[in-house]
């Protein structure tokens, strides 16, 4: 008790201690005072009373020390004493302080950023129990590639393991609720096999999980739904289970609701026993990704052995490859997706349109968040819905942002998919990520964050002892210090700043030219009108529209009634969207003779009459595509782009252009007559513009059409009046995927917005730290020289000749790193290749653009030393330590 | 009289807790004269030091102090024993006396 009153009184003395000590030393004044007049009494005179008095008293400086020890704790006090000491010296020099703890802060920054992005990747716990034990199965070709296993050889598999580890499959699809008097929607689902949710040790919330009756052929079907579904659609109905819903227009009995945040294999909201996957799937063998539970005591490796032996064994037609053409690999769960083996995830990989794949939320927020970013999605959506004014005004300024969040509130109770689309084929490489995946911050990162934050800040303190415990000992020792000791520093100082140079230009130069690329991207699809303009998707699922006659009769309803209703001005049927989603064909004009393998390739894309007119463009020459144009004319529209490219600015209207399919090399070749020249608009997310040949668009190749609209000015009606259309027509196909022709040209400069951002991003860092170098390494040298700058100053010297005296090296320096930062550049915008658009490192005013940014950060980072050297008075400067 | 000797380590403040047990309160002046006195010139004491040792009792709660008026009309702060101090007090003297006997046996036995 008394310890820890001590400990609490000493603690308080800190803070007191000026106060104390001046109490203590009235209290000793007054103490010699008493004495001296006592003495003085006894018959002292006056001064050898003070005398004697001081001698009976003590030293008063040591007693006033050994108080200060007993007021406060000595060692908390020399580190505040250090940190007083510190802050007068960071205030003496505040632009270097600021300068540095910048530098500091930006490092931490950036460290604490790649953490929590690495951590929310690998590290981060899955969130199952015993999760560590997780495992997923994955198939490569020699190639590296991903392949899909049966349910045959996953089957083989689950059997050889047995004992060793329990083993699931699912495969993922695209699931369309209907039926209830609520419109028809679709939502991203899987088929798994019974054991999945008891594997991960997961149980629904409400109901049942699924059995393995359910799996039987011939079983009633049944749904399990996912929590957002049962909330969003079924208002958070706690008598769901039992209740008949419509699953891919199928009747099925929800029998259990999953728990809050749960979308497992990837980013389900509904599940089906794999079992039906057969039903919904045209592929002969459904293909699964398989996943699985190690049991204790079972290694990675052990297991991984046992699957390789029963793949050895196993029968050629369940195999995925012939025999020794493929292998597969037992990893943990984030491993397989995140780490070094390049694959794609099961969402990437969902049958048919859903090709596409990603999403306009992905763009705006973490997937697949099922914390509070899902709750602030949510919350907007149900702003929009419940504010349709409010919503209506933010709209009126045109904003993106405030357009999306609108049609998210619009779009989900009306039935359509939250999902916009992006080709999976694209070359950005960027995927979905699991819905357990997500960047936030949680004490590891806060602990990584202070851990590094100390090092830092220990390792900066060090150096500074270092350097004076080196100093003292030169002054004792001269002889014992190499003389290269300083220069040696110097030249680690000088090349730190050349490489820093080098890569701040690089990055910049990267930077340039790709928001140049993004701008040029954004003016090359300005083209077309985007205002009031909408798209949408349908599927028509080959079960119930097996034949082309079927599709054909359907499509051809659905236009008639669009064009029926008075808030829809124009609206068209494409098989792509306009900038993204190409069907790749080779292209030759005329009768040439080269093989088709040989021909240019150019983009095909299937249009309805009014394309064109919806997307506010017309025609260039020629005709458009009418609708007494069967389906089957053998008619095309080219674009500019084709006529440059590939006519060579030669008349094409009127000439043959033949295509050929090149996924299916001895396909017969389709000659289509030109009938016009449309103006160009780029169908791939890569480039400014390429070759694109229009024709009719036939529902023969597939069910999966691309409605295009543009309203009379009432978006809400018009989009309502589609959906209203759709469901007319079928009530359990929905109109999904409604977004702005807007986002969708967005969408389709995604790569290069992101790219470009944070590489400007890095790059303004990089020039930051630059400058800050550059800064600090010349007012080092401006503070050691400022003797020798005096001596020159009263010799007579210039103050042009002082400066390039002075700050001369290190400009050279900061110089010559500029100058191989360029050549970086220059290496980097060539690897970047397609990425770049109508722009290059070597334009005139892209190298202006660099140059001067750099100039001007050099000038800002030596003005306040080249001032200091100006102002130095040879009076002053002589009389410098 | 016998020569002058340090104060024996951890004394001084039984020494302070006992004077102002026995006086009431008093500056630091007022308590080591009382200690010089009672000494009898025994005891080389830097009066000094009594400031310190006064702190640490405050901080330990057996002392506490006000600022006051001495005799000669001159600021000075007041020193009082606790209830805590008392105790304490008690408790070391006690510890002392029965130290005092064992070393006092012990050197008779030995002569």
């Amino acid at each position: 008790m008394t310890t820890l009153r001590l400990l609490v009184a000493k603690f308080a003395g800190l803070f007191t201690s000026r106060r104390a000590d001046r109490e203590l030393v009235e209290e000793m004044d007054a103490h010699l005072a008493s004495l001296t007049d006592d003495l003085v009494a006894s018959g002292m005179s006056p001064a050898d009373a003070r005398l004697a008095a001081r001698r009976a008293f003590g030293n008063t400086d040591r007693i006033r020390a050994l108080y200060r020890d007993q007021l406060g704790l000595p060692a908390a006090d020399a580190v505040m004493q250090d940190l007083r000491i510190a802050a007068r010296g960071a205030l003496a020099a505040p632009g270097f302080s600021l300068a540095a703890s910048g530098a500091l802060g930006i490092g931490l920054g950036v460290a604490t950023l790649i953490f929590t992005i690495l951590y929310g990747m690998n590290l981060r716990p899955l969130p199952f129990a015993s999760p560590e034990q997780i495992v997923g199965l994955r198939v490569f070709d020699t190639r590296g590639r991903v392949l899909f296993p049966s349910v045959d050889l996953y089957e083989v598999w689950r059997n050889a393991i047995e004992g060793h580890a329990t083993l699931s499959a699912s495969k993922d699809a695209s699931m369309t609720l209907s039926g209830g008097g609520v419109a028809a929607e679709r939502y991203g689902g899987s088929f798994i096999t019974a054991n999945t949710f008891g594997m991960l040790g997961v149980s629904p919330m409400l109901g049942r999980d699924f059995r393995t009756d359910d799996e039987r052929p011939g079983a009633a079907p049944v749904v399990i739904l996912g929590h957002q579904v049962w909330r969003s659609r079924y208002g958070s109905d706690t008598q769901i289970v039992g209740r008949t819903v419509r699953v891919g227009g199928q009747a099925a009995t929800v029998v259990g609701v999953m728990p809050p945040g749960f979308r497992f294999p990837f980013q389900s909201d509904v599940w089906q026993p794999l079992g039906h996957a057969a039903n919904s799937d045209s592929a002969t063998r459904v293909q699964v990704s398989v996943t699985g539970r190690l049991s204790a005591g079972t290694s990675l490796e052990r297991a991984q052995a046992i699957v390789a032996a029963a793949s050895q064994g196993a029968a050629t037609d369940v195999a995925p490859a012939p025999r020794g053409q493929w292998r597969v690999t037992v990893r943990q769960l984030n491993d397989m997706y995140f780490g070094s083996s390049p694959g794609i995830p099961p969402a990437a990989r969902r049958g048919g349109a859903d090709r596409l794949a990603d999403s306009v939320r992905q763009r705006g927020q973490p997937p697949g968040r099922t914390g509070p970013g899902a709750r602030t999605r949510d919350l907007r959506a149900g702003r929009a819905r419940s504010q349709p004014g409010a919503a209506r005004l933010a709209t009126a300024r045109r904003g993106s942002r405030a357009r999306r969040s609108r049609l998210r509130g619009r779009a989900r109770p009306c039935g359509t998919g939250r999902r916009l689309v992006r080709p999976r084929t694209s070359a950005t490489g960027l995927r979905t990520l699991p819905y357990w995946t997500h960047f936030s911050f949680d004490w590891r990162v806060y602990l990584f964050l202070g851990v590094i934050g100390t090092g830092a800040v220990l390792l900066a303190s060090l150096a500074p002892i270092l350097h004076v415990t080196g100093s003292r000992g030169r002054a004792r020792h001269p002889s014992l210090v190499p003389t290269s000791a300083t220069s040696s520093r110097q030249r680690a100082g000088n090349l730190l700043l050349t490489v820093q140079f080098a890569l701040t230009l690089t990055m910049l130069g990267a930077a340039t030219v790709l928001v140049r690329s993004a701008a040029a991207l954004q003016s090359a699809d300005r083209v077309v009108a985007f205002d009031h303009a909408w798209t949408g998707r349908i599927d028509l699922p080959p079960g119930r529209y097996p034949t082309a006659g079927d599709r054909e009769r359907f499509l051809d309803r659905l236009r008639a009634a669009l064009r029926g209703r008075r808030e829809i001005e124009a609206s068209t049927i494409a098989s792509a969207y306009p900038f993204i989603g190409t069907e790749d064909r080779h292209v030759a004009l005329g009768s040439e003779g080269a093989a088709p393998s040989e021909w240019p390739s150019a983009a095909q894309v299937g249009i309805d009459p009014h394309y064109f007119d919806t997307l506010g463009l017309p025609l260039e020459q020629g005709r458009n595509v009418t609708s007494h144009d069967a389906p089957s004319a053998t008619i095309a529209i080219v674009n500019r782009t084709f006529v440059t490219r590939i006519a060579r600015d030669a008349e094409v209207l009127g000439r043959t252009v033949r295509l050929s399919d090149p996924r299916r090399p001895g396909s017969p070749v389709e000659a289509l007559t030109i009938v016009g020249i449309a103006p160009s608009i780029r169908q791939g997310p890569m480039s400014d513009a390429q070759p694109v040949v229009y024709r009719p668009f036939s529902s023969q190749a597939s069910g999966q059409a691309i409605l295009l609209l543009r309203s009379d000015g009432r978006d809400d009606a018009a989009l309502s009046a589609a959906r209203d259309v759709v469901a007319q027509l079928d009530p359990d196909l929905p109109l999904f995927d409604v977004v702005a022709l807007e986002d969708i040209s967005e969408f389709a400069r995604w790569t290069h917005r992101i790219v470009s951002t944070i590489l400007a991003a890095f790059a303004a860092v990089a020039l930051l730290l630059a400058a800050i170098g550059l800064y600090a390494v010349a007012s080092f040298s401006v503070s050691k020289e400022v003797r020798t700058i005096g001596i020159r100053r009263a010799l007579g010297a210039t103050g042009a000749h002082i400066a390039a005296a002075t700050l001369g090296p290190a400009s050279r320096y900061a110089a010559l790193g500029a100058c191989v930062g360029l050549g970086g550049a220059v290496a980097i915008s060539s690897a970047m290749g397609s990425l770049l658009i109508g722009t290059r490192i070597t334009d005139p005013s892209v190298l202006t653009a660099i140059v001067g940014l750099m100039g001007a950060t050099v000038l800002l980072a030596m003005a306040v030393p080249l001032r200091r050297t100006l102002r130095i008075d040879p009076a002053e400067a002589l009389r410098h330590d | 009289m016998a020569p002058d000797s340090e104060v024996p380590y951890g004394t001084l403040d039984l020494m302070v807790l006992k004077t102002l047990d026995g006086m009431g309160p008093l500056h630091g002046y007022g308590i080591a004269r009382r200690i010089e006195q009672v000494a009898d010139g025994a005891l080389a004491l830097n009066q000094g030091t009594i400031y310190p040792a006064l702190l640490r009792l405050q901080q330990k709660g057996w002392v506490s102090s006000e600022w006051g008026t001495s005799e000669n009309n001159r600021r000075a702060r007041y020193y009082a024993i606790t209830p805590a101090g008392r105790r304490q007090l008690a408790a070391e003297a006690e510890t002392w006396a029965r130290t005092v006997s064992i070393v006092s046996r012990l050197l008779d036995s030995e002569s």
